[in-house]
C-alpha cells in the first residue's frame, strides 16, 4: 500500500503540493487527474523518489521511499519524456534497465512485435508515439510492484492505446501490480482505472472509485414544448446546462429517482437518460472550482 | 546492482574513450612521430642542448580531458528527463555519483595511458638521446594531479543547473586561486607567492616542464615547488567532499533552472569584479575607466546568469556594494 501523509512541495515560491494525504491500496489502477500545472507530474516524481518532499512522508508498505533502494527496486517510473542516450537502440535501453531490474526480455519483444516497432533503428529516429511504445514495453517487461506512468497515452494512436490497455489488464491479472496513471485522456483512464484522485490546489480534492463518483451525477436529454431556461428548474441541483432551442441537455446532482420525479413535473415531451463519462465528471469538478466560467 | 551498473557504465563509455584516445593521439604520439629530436653538443663551451621530448603535449591533453569528462559524466544532473531516469532507479544517489566518478576517472586515465606510453615508445624508437626512466614518475604524478582536477571540476560543474553554466563555472574557477594570490600580493605590495600556483591547471605545466628537463638532461632543473601540489590536493579534497555530500542534499528540481548555487554566479561574479578591480586599482590612474569596464563585464555575466536582459534588483544592489567596496579598497590601499 502507498500512504502519503501531509506531503508538501514548493518550487521557488510556488506551493505545488500542500499537506496532501492519500492512500492507494495494492492492486489499484489509480488515475491521477487535474488541470495543467496541478502537480500531477510532481506527485509522481515524489512517489518515484526523484524529488524530495519539503515535509510529510511517502510510505510504501510503511517504508519511506526517498533514496531507499529496497523500495525503489519495486517501482518503475515512466515520465512524460523518457531519457535515452544519443544513438541508442531499443537493445541498449533493454540492457540499461536490465542492469537495475529483472526485465523479462521475451515479454519485451512480444509487446514490441504487437506494436510493430522496428528495434533496429536508433531511438532518435522514432516518432513520439513510437518512443512511448518502446518505453511502455520496457515498463511491462519489468512488471514492477508499483508502476507510475506520466501522460501514459501521450502520442499513442488508437490501436496502440488498445494494445496498451490489453497488456496492462493482463499484467494486473497476472501480477497484481499497483498502477498510478496520470493522463489528460480521461476516456482511456475510465476504461482501465478503478479509482482516481483529482489534484487541485495542491491537494487531492476528491478521491474514490470512478463509478461511485459518477453515480451521484445524472445526465438527461429533454425536449419541451416551450423553451426553458436553467432558472426554470428551481428544485433540481443542476451542475451543467446546455440548451439548443427546445432541446436541453443537463446534468443534475442527487438521487436519481428524485431527479426523475422532479423533471417529470416540467412535462417534457422526451426524457432520455445518458451515461455520464469521466471527462464530463472532470469538467463538472473543475467548473465547480471556478476554472471555467460559463 | 552497483557492480552491474559500474560494468554497464564503463562499457557504454568505450566508444567515448576510443574517441578521446584518437584526440590524444593527435596531441602526443603524432607529435612524437613528426618531431625532429636532436642533440647539439658544444664541448668547448660546455653547452649541451637537447630538444624537448614533447611529453608536455601528453600532460596538456590530460589537463584538457580533466575538464571534458566531468561534462560527459555529470550532465545527467542538469537535464530534467535524465534526472527523472537516474534518480528513480533503484540505486543510492551517492553510489550513482561514486560510480560515475570512478568511470569518469577511468575514462581519463585509459586514453591518457595509451597515448602516453605509445608516444614514449615512438620516441624510444626514434632516438636514444633521452633518459626514459623519468617518464615513469611523471606518469604517476600526472595521474594524481588529474584526479584532483577531475574531482574538483566535477564538483564545480555540478553546481551549475545547466551544461553551459557548469562549463562556464569550471573555467571561472580555474583562476580563482590566481586572483586570490594576486590580491594578496597586491595588498602586500610584493610577490609573496607566485600567482601561477593558483591556476588549477598550472601544476600540469609545472611538472611537464620539470620532467621534460629531467628526460632531456637526466637531472632536475630546480626543485619542484611543493606549492605545485598543495593547491591540486586542496581542490581534490573539496571535490571529493562535495561530490559525496551533494547527492543527498541536492534538489533534483534545479535541473534546467537558473543557477543559484553559492558556488555559482552569485558569488563568483562579484568575486571576479572585486579581485580584478582591486588588483587593477592599485596599479592604474584610470580607476573610473576600469571600474566602468568591470561593471559592463559584471552585467554581461549576470545576463548570462539569468538568461535575460531584465535583471532582478538584487543584482544592482550587489553591484553597487561591490563598486563601493572597490572605492574603499582603493582608498585604503
Amino acid at each position: 500500500m502507498i500512504k502519503i501523509n501531509n506531503l508538501s512541495k514548493t518550487f521557488t515560491k510556488k506551493n505545488v503540493l500542500r499537506n496532501l494525504n492519500l492512500e492507494i491500496k495494492d492492486g489499484s489502477i489509480f488515475g491521477l487527474i487535474g488541470i495543467n500545472g496541478a502537480g500531477k507530474s510532481t506527485l509522481l516524481r515524489l512517489l518515484s523518489g526523484v524529488l524530495k518532499a519539503d515535509s510529510g512522508e511517502i510510505l510504501f508498505d510503511g517504508i519511506n521511499i526517498f533514496d531507499n533502494v529496497n523500495v525503489k527496486k519495486d517501482i518503475f517510473f515512466l515520465p512524460d519524456e523518457p531519457y535515452y542516450s544519443a544513438n541508442s537502440t531499443a537493445k541498449n535501453i533493454v540492457d540499461f534497465y536490465s542492469t537495475f531490474y529483472d526485465l523479462n526480455k521475451l515479454k519485451f519483444y512480444d509487446i514490441i512485435s504487437k506494436f510493430k516497432l522496428d528495434i533496429n533503428h536508433t531511438i532518435k529516429n522514432y516518432s513520439k508515439g513510437m518512443k512511448r511504445q518502446l518505453f511502455i514495453a520496457i515498463a511491462f517487461a519489468i512488471a514492477p510492484k508499483y508502476l507510475f506512468l506520466d501522460e501514459a497515452f501521450d502520442g499513442l494512436d488508437p490501436l496502440a492505446r488498445l494494445i496498451f490497455k490489453r497488456e496492462l489488464n493482463e499484467l494486473i491479472a497476472e501480477k497484481k501490480i499497483t498502477v498510478i496513471i496520470s493522463s489528460h485522456s480521461l476516456r482511456e483512464l475510465e476504461d482501465i482505472c478503478d479509482s482516481y484522485g483529482l489534484l487541485d490546489g495542491g491537494n487531492i480534492s476528491y478521491t474514490g472509485f470512478i463509478e461511485d463518483h459518477k453515480s451521484i451525477y445524472h445526465k438527461y436529454q429533454l425536449a419541451f414544448i416551450n423553451e426553458l431556461e436553467r432558472k426554470d428548474f428551481v428544485d433540481i441541483n443542476i451542475v451543467s446546462f446546455n440548451r439548443i432551442g427546445r432541446i436541453i441537455k443537463l446534468i443534475a446532482k442527487g438521487e436519481e429517482a428524485e431527479i426523475d420525479e422532479r423533471l417529470k413535473k416540467y412535462n417534457p415531451l422526451i426524457i432520455d437518460k445518458i451515461n455520464i463519462d469521466f471527462e464530463e465528471l472532470f469538467i463538472i469538478e473543475v467548473e465547480g472550482k471556478g476554472y471555467i466560467n460559463e | 546492482m552497483n557492480k552491474a551498473y559500474f560494468k554497464h557504465s564503463f562499457l557504454s563509455e568505450v566508444k567515448m574513450m576510443l574517441f578521446l584516445f584518437l584526440i590524444g593521439f593527435l596531441f602526443y604520439p603524432i607529435v612524437c612521430l613528426t618531431s625532429d629530436f636532436y642533440q647539439v653538443t658544444n664541448i668547448s663551451q660546455n653547452i649541451e642542448k637537447i630538444s624537448s621530448s614533447q611529453v608536455g603535449m601528453a600532460i596538456t591533453f590530460l589537463a584538457i580531458i580533466s575538464y571534458v569528462v566531468p561534462v560527459i559524466k555529470f550532465q545527467y544532473l542538469q537535464k530534467k528527463n535524465q534526472i527523472d531516469c537516474f534518480y528513480s532507479l533503484p540505486i543510492k544517489r551517492r553510489n550513482l555519483t561514486l560510480i560515475n566518478l570512478l568511470v569518469g576517472y577511468l575514462q581519463i586515465i585509459i586514453p591518457y595511458t595509451l597515448i602516453y606510453f605509445l608516444g614514449m615508445v615512438i620516441t624510444i624508437l626514434k632516438t636514444d638521446i633521452f633518459h626514459y626512466i623519468w617518464y615513469l614518475p611523471l606518469y604517476g604524478i600526472s595521474l594524481i594531479l588529474a584526479l584532483g582536477l577531475f574531482l574538483f571540476n566535477s564538483f564545480i560543474f555540478t553546481r551549475g543547473n545547466s551544461i553551459i553554466d557548469g562549463i562556464i563555472m569550471m573555467c571561472l574557477y580555474s583562476f580563482v586561486g590566481f586572483l586570490t594570490i594576486e590580491m594578496l600580493n597586491t595588498s602586500a605590495d610584493r610577490s609573496i607567492i607566485d600567482e601561477a600556483y593558483g591556476i588549477t591547471f598550472s601544476p600540469f605545466i609545472e611538472i611537464g616542464n620539470f620532467y621534460d628537463y629531467a628526460i632531456r638532461y637526466n637531472k632536475h632543473s630546480n626543485n619542484l615547488n611543493i606549492l605545485s601540489f598543495i593547491y591540486p590536493i586542496i581542490l581534490g579534497i573539496i571535490g571529493i567532499v562535495g561530490m559525496i555530500i551533494i547527492p543527498n542534499t541536492d534538489k533534483a528540481e534545479r535541473a534546467e533552472q537558473i543557477t543559484n548555487s553559492y558556488w555559482g554566479y552569485r558569488v563568483i561574479i562579484p568575486f571576479y569584479f572585486l579581485s580584478i578591480g582591486f588588483v587593477i586599482s592599485a596599479s592604474t590612474t584610470s580607476f573610473i575607466l576600469f571600474v566602468s569596464l568591470l561593471t559592463i563585464a559584471y552585467l554581461i555575466g549576470e545576463v548570462i546568469h539569468y538568461r535575460r536582459f531584465k535583471l532582478p534588483r538584487k543584482v544592482f544592489i550587489v553591484l553597487g556594494s561591490c563598486i563601493l567596496a572597490l572605492i574603499v579598497f582603493s582608498l585604503l590601499f
